[in-house]
């Protein structure tokens, strides 16, 4: 009774329910995949404009399999709901978070580009934009964890956090080029846990047969 | 909001008490709507159960059927009317009243 009747648990576990399927994971390891097949293919003498391409690319992917899995893959099993004005405002907060962070992550990119193709501004030498890096994804991670009440983005959001500042300490100490491996190790590691949530939600969840229909 | 709740009924409301029901009805207070999969998802209860516990709830005059369309599918939502906001906040204050009485 004293369960049934706990109504905030009850209305938190529903909205918790939308996170079980690990898509976000998936897309936030794309992203860190993203950075890492950009660093990569600089290797390779790639121009900036195909590089952005490809790394624009597989954002695009990893975002849109959100989309669509949310659509196709976690709507069918676990419903429709619309909750409460009070979420549905936080909702339209996290869009805009959002918004601004994949704008600042785009112009820090741009800029990091330019630095290391020795066009900057120097601001990846002044060891300006690992600091600015950190914050930003401190503050964004932080923000969308708690709006969203989703405890693994605390994680993220620190793997996110630290891979920047790593990237630039081993520019400066070993002078050796590994930031392909710096994003896309965390970046198969967060992809990797979220492939095993899909997978345990896709087992835990079937499609039930019930007429949504009326 | 515990101000305008009308007066408290003699007994406790039966169609809410039930403990399916219950489930349904707490589930429903604290969102907007939701349609049957999510229902039965949450709540535990097989699609014939929650059918049929609904149809009770709906006659009462506690929840609304909304039929909707999401692309070309239909898709039917159920939220708490006024009328069943109202019963389920009575029967909160009840119970609480009621075991709040009780003797340690």
């Amino acid at each position: 009774m004293t369960q049934d009747l706990n109504l905030k648990a009850l209305e938190r576990r529903a909205w918790r329910s939308f996170y079980q399927d690990g898509l976000w994971d998936i897309a936030l390891g794309m992203i860190l995949l993203a950075f890492s097949a950009g660093a990569f293919l600089d290797r390779t003498g790639l121009s900036s404009g195909k590089r952005m391409t490809v790394f624009m690319l597989i954002e695009a992917i990893g975002i849109g399999f959100m989309w669509f899995g949310k659509r196709y893959i976690t709507m069918p099993r676990i419903g429709r709901v619309k909750f409460s004005k009070e979420r549905t405002q936080k909702r339209t907060i996290i869009i805009l978070v959002l918004g601004f962070s994949v704008l600042l992550g785009v112009v820090l990119y741009v800029v990091a580009v330019r630095a290391v193709s020795g066009s900057g501004t120097g601001i990846l030498a002044s060891g300006m934009m690992p600091l600015l890096w950190f914050v930003n994804c401190a503050i964004v991670f932080s923000a969308l964890a708690y709006l969203l009440d989703f405890t693994r983005l605390y994680f993220i959001g620190a793997v996110f956090a630290i891979t920047v500042p790593v990237d630039d300490l081993l520019r400066r100490t070993t002078e050796v080029d590994v930031s392909y491996l710096v994003f896309g190790i965390p970046g198969l590691i967060v992809l990797g846990v979220g492939i095993g949530i899909l997978i345990h939600f896709l087992k835990t969840y079937s499609v039930p047969e019930v007429d949504n229909e009326g | 909001m515990r101000d305008d709740l009308p007066t408290m009924p003699d007994e406790i409301d039966k169609l809410i008490h039930e403990p399916a029901r219950l489930k349904i009805m707490s589930l429903l207070y604290v969102i907007e709507s939701g349609d049957f999969t999510f229902l039965m998802r949450q709540t535990g209860l097989t699609w014939g159960n929650l059918s049929s516990h609904m149809t009770k709830l709906e006659d009462a005059g506690y929840i609304d059927v909304e039929k909707e369309f999401k692309g070309k599918r239909p898709n039917t939502m159920l939220s708490l009317t006024d009328t069943g906001r109202v019963a389920f906040r009575v029967y909160r204050r009840m119970m609480r009243s009621m075991l709040d009485t009780l003797p340690e």
